[in-house]
């Protein structure tokens, strides 16, 4: 099964999603890597490469979502790994904004999914099951 | 009484201590190293005064070998910072020399120095168990294709090694399979890439001519200088509990913890899971090869504060500049334990971790790298520096900012039996440690 690579990016410190997280993606088949909290983008770009990750999941809680996550796919792309399934969720920006606006400009930014608060873990798996081509 | 004959094959002296079976000392010679004929003559020459002083022959030879610079290797990871900095670490641990750490793919440039360069060993990582394959197999037909056969530890990804080990066996490498420096993200496990490396000295590093016939009088295999002091650091920490030592020398600095690995309320950790006992070396730290970046590093006026003059220390500090062979002047004494403070500040600083204040919309973290050294012990000085030192005590005590040693005790291995004890430390545990105590003494 596949390697993930799954964290907390920023001054982030919501732990508990992130457990929960870990948890069903592990129940789902993946193979884990969970950076936990605090997890700056250097960190999950260096260890998705060394654990040949199919897939960086990254979660944002704070509202600093869009300063965080700005230039991620680039990074991966000056690591060689730009072809890397990228992943985002949570509470992405501050506030209640319009979600289509929110997804689109993390589209733009270069993540492959976009989920809005309230997403129950057994979606994303299905989809990244079915991106990554794995029943 | 059985006696116990225990060799420092030193890349300047050969130094033979022979202990009887309580622990005690019953003679201590050292004759120049002759590395350039056959090292046995100055282990002979050694020998014959140990025998005139024992009154007696020797039942048993263990010895240690840092002759022709030591055991040198290089090291290959992948993320300099996870697999590069754990194959670092692995080679440190096994008492090597690292005289370089690639990442990622080599290059032609690299190839070319590492041909150069000829290390004794090459330590292969790359890739976390299942993780990524292509980095070591690429790295590995990359030398198996441009460098010429040297031993090999092959320590990266399970799924891999096999792979790459045909390559470069292919090639005329003699190759050893161990277990992955880094088998799961920011794990480290470097214990079996160690006794690989060890293993593989003592097949492969006869460089200096009769370090064969010595090898074969042995009772234990011959191991690095650096090792037999780690493991005498092991044996002490067992014992004693957490602490650390440090060894300024005129090239280098090595700093040993055993300890500090633990990750106090309160914080997070962040990285690599750092060894429990944990060797670095700093090779730009040291009193008289690497003066001139040693002073670039702590400052001039550092250096010179304490000086009761500073004009007299300054002309010295040039004198010894220009001429590393230099002792220092009578009465200038200070000048050298302010130098080599310097050194064990610097030092025991880098092999210290960091903690940073991360500020949070929900409070702050404080966030753990590296090692806490704060609940050190005990720290040793070890080498002749300290031991010839008039102030020992002055050099190890560096303060306690960040996280280094709380309120360690300072200790001196006063009759310079690091070595010693720790060829001793495995098979003879007891008379190690009675060795060790007897040369420890409270600062």
């Amino acid at each position: 099964m596949a390697t993930i690579v799954l964290g907390v990016i920023g001054s982030d410190v919501h732990a508990i999603g992130n457990r929960i997280l870990e948890y069903a993606f592990t129940e789902a088949g993946f193979k884990v890597i969970n950076l936990g909290v605090l997890t700056t983008q250097k960190e999950f770009v260096q260890a998705a490469i060394e654990t040949d990750a199919g897939a960086i999941l990254v979660s944002s809680l704070y509202g600093h979502g869009e300063i965080d996550c700005r230039g991620l796919r680039e990074m991966c792309i000056e690591a060689g790994i730009g072809d890397i399934l990228l992943y985002v969720g949570g509470n992405l920006v501050v506030g209640k904004q319009k979600w289509e606006p929110v997804r689109d400009k993390f589209l733009a930014m270069g993540f492959d999914r976009v989920f809005p608060p309230g997403t129950m873990p057994d979606e994303a798996i299905a989809l990244l099951k079915q991106d990554l081509g794995v029943s | 009484m059985a006696l116990y004959l225990l060799a420092d094959v030193g890349s300047t002296w050969t130094k033979l201590t022979a202990v009887d079976d309580t622990g005690s000392v019953v003679a201590r010679a050292s004759a120049p190293t002759t590395v350039s004929t056959d090292i046995m003559q100055g282990f002979n020459a050694a020998l014959m005064e140990i025998r005139i002083q024992a009154g007696s022959n020797e039942d048993k030879i263990y010895a240690c070998s840092s002759a022709a610079g030591g055991l040198a290797m290089i090291a290959c990871g992948l993320v300099p910072d996870l697999t590069g900095q754990a194959a670092r670490l692995a080679v440190l641990g096994a008492g090597a020399k690292v005289l370089r750490v690639y990442g990622y793919n080599l290059n032609r440039d690299d190839v070319k120095e590492i041909e150069s360069i000829r290390p004794d060993i090459l330590l292969l990582a790359g890739g976390t168990d299942g993780g990524n394959k292509r980095f070591l197999l690429e790295n590995a037909q990359a030398l198996a294709e441009n460098v010429s056969p040297l031993p090999v530890v092959l320590a990266g990804n399970r799924n891999a090694v096999y792979e790459a080990a045909e390559m470069l066996e292919a090639a005329g490498f003699s190759v050893e399979i161990t277990g992955n420096v880094m088998p799961d993200l920011n794990k480290l496990d470097i214990e079996p890439a160690r006794e690989s490396i060890r293993n593989l000295f003592l097949r492969h590093i006869v460089r200096a001519k009769g370090m064969e016939t010595l090898s074969r009088q042995l009772a234990a295999p011959l191991i690095p200088t650096p090792a037999a002091v780690l493991a005498a650091g092991m044996l002490l920490a067992r014992e004693t509990g957490q602490l650390m030592m440090v060894d300024v020398g005129g090239a280098t600095t090595d700093v040993y913890s055993y300890g500090g690995v633990e990750v106090p309320t309160g914080m997070m950790r962040k990285g690599l899971e750092p060894p429990w006992d944990m060797r670095t070396v700093e090779a730009d730290i040291g009193m008289r090869y690497s003066l001139s970046s040693l002073v670039q590093q702590a400052g001039l006026e550092s250096i010179l504060a304490l000086a009761p003059q500073e004009e007299p220390w300054q002309e010295e500090l040039e004198k010894i500049l220009a001429s590393p062979g230099r002792l220092v002047s009578p009465g200038l004494e200070g000048l050298e334990a302010n130098l080599a403070r310097a050194a064990v500040r610097i030092s025991v600083s880098r092999h210290a971790g960091t903690v940073e204040r991360i500020y949070s919309p929900t409070g702050f973290v404080d966030v753990l790298t590296g090692k806490d050294l704060r609940g050190m012990q005990t720290m040793i000085g070890v080498g002749g520096v300290m031991v010839n030192s008039l102030d020992p005590r002055g050099i190890l005590a560096i303060g306690n900012e960040g996280l280094l040693p709380e309120n360690p005790r300072l200790m001196l291995d006063s009759k310079y039996i690091m070595a010693a004890a720790g060829l001793l430390a495995a098979s003879q545990p007891r008379l190690a440690g009675r060795m060790l105590a007897d040369s420890l003494a409270t600062l």
